[in-house]
């Protein structure tokens, strides 16, 4: 069991640049309460005006489905509209995605990967619009996550060439995997902190590619409520985004860093 | 002594768009589906969201105890139910119930002084209250779709102890 003692995180810390990183998705994503009245009808023409660059995607609904199963009687689907949740854009040249829900702002940036200023910078802009509009007075929960997706050759088995841990077949029955999932919650001691990370495979006639794809999806998020603050919540960024490149760095081989050259 | 198994993920991560998010939270959801259909794990099984669901239509309506209750909200009953099906697996399964304002209820209890009583808001804000022997605990907790760690910390005390 590792030691309890506080982490340094070192946010000026630099990591080695991939030039065809293998990030296929990018979020941040914020969560907090509007303080006031959170309408389709107003909320929408308000954020077209203000929103450059994007066109509207599509209201987001929820919908729960419940099917019930009774002796004597046939079975009945019902579907409860559990109302409006809020409003997605799609940038012009659809790499990236806003979603402007009635408890959450979610920027995603889709293959290929930019930057993180470049994120950061469109994050914080759309993140104001939504402040403008929602006026929350604290946040719940910022995530900042990376689901990375390391091609590999048609017909590799090998996933502890490119990652590890990478998943074993139990000593005494060597057999191939079909699929995994693995998923780990690590807490960052000394922090408000903590990272999802979840290592699979994406079948290639998932994704379109000969070859499986191994998942790498770290998603850091804090732990505590505050109110607020856009030095906070630069602060906080600054540091998930230091804890995921550790994950992701620590987590992939050189081999793996090589097919991202 | 019975040990109580409690695993924090949720199977709530940060949203994503890309079809690549969907085949993660399609295998989250496949794995949590499976693991709540089993009795030792999971709150479904355990017939929890069935007593909600019950709870719900029977409360759904203004005046449901006959005293000027408010109804139940949707928002409460949908928040209830993904805190259950947040929860730890292997936590035990709660009594469900609703309260005159309109706020769902979830309480597990092992005795009059180790008792705890969390309350739904259609907001999203778990109020709690637990007495754990001669100390007692309260609080707001908000939910944003992960168990707050102080509730599932006062889960196991109230039924480890």
């Amino acid at each position: 069991m590792p030691p309890r003692t506080k982490l340094t995180i070192n946010v000026d810390e630099s990591f080695q640049h991939l030039p065809h990183a293998p990030i296929v998705e990018a979020v941040i994503d914020i969560r907090s309460q509007p303080t006031v009245a959170f309408e389709e009808a107003t909320f929408k023409p308000q954020l077209e005006a203000k929103l450059g660059g994007y066109e509207y995607l599509d209201s987001q609904r929820t919908f729960q489905h419940e099917f019930r199963v009774e002796a004597g009687k046939p079975p009945s689907a019902m579907a409860r509209d559990m109302g409006w949740q809020g409003l997605r854009f799609q940038s012009t040249d659809k790499k990236q995605i806003a979603q402007f829900n009635r408890n959450e702002f979610v920027l995603s940036r889709l293959e290929p990967y930019q930057s993180w200023e470049q994120l950061y910078e469109e994050g914080m802009r759309l993140w104001s619009l939504y402040v403008e509009l929602a006026q929350p007075v604290e946040i719940k929960r910022i995530g900042l996550r990376y689901i990375n997706r390391i091609q590999l050759p048609p017909g590799e088995l090998r996933f502890e060439k490119y990652m590890g841990p990478a998943p074993a077949p139990p000593q005494g029955l060597t057999l191939p995997f079909r699929g995994f999932m693995h998923q780990d919650t690590l807490e960052v001691t000394g922090h408000p902190y903590a990272i999802n990370v979840i290592r699979t495979i994406q079948p290639s006639g998932d994704s379109g590619v000969p070859g499986m794809g191994l998942i790498l999806d770290i998603d850091a998020f804090t732990t505590e409520e505050f109110e607020l603050n856009e030095v906070l919540l630069k602060r906080h960024l600054l540091a998930m985004r230091w804890l995921k490149n550790k994950m992701f760095f620590g987590s992939v081989t050189p081999m793996a860093l090589k097919l991202c050259q | 002594m019975t040990t109580l198994a409690l695993y924090p993920f949720s199977g709530r991560l940060s949203s994503g768009a890309s079809e690549t998010a969907r085949v993660i939270a399609d295998g989250i959801a496949q794995w949590r589906s499976r693991l709540q259909d089993s009795y030792a794990l999971g709150q479904r099984a355990k017939g929890s969201l069935t007593e909600l669901c019950q709870v719900f239509d029977d409360c759904r309506h203004a005046n449901w105890d006959g005293y000027g209750a408010r109804p139940v909200a949707e928002s409460a009953f949908r928040l209830a139910s993904q805190f259950l099906e947040a929860l730890p697996l292997g936590t035990p399964a709660p009594s469900v119930g609703a309260e005159p304002d309109g706020h769902l209820t979830l309480e597990w209890h092992r005795s009059p002084r180790r008792t705890l009583s969390l309350s739904m808001s259609p907001e999203g804000d778990l109020h709690y209250a637990a007495l754990l022997g001669t100390s007692k605990r309260y609080g707001t907790e908000p939910f944003c779709g992960e168990a707050p760690p102080v509730i599932v910390d006062l889960i196991g005390r109230v039924l480890t102890a």
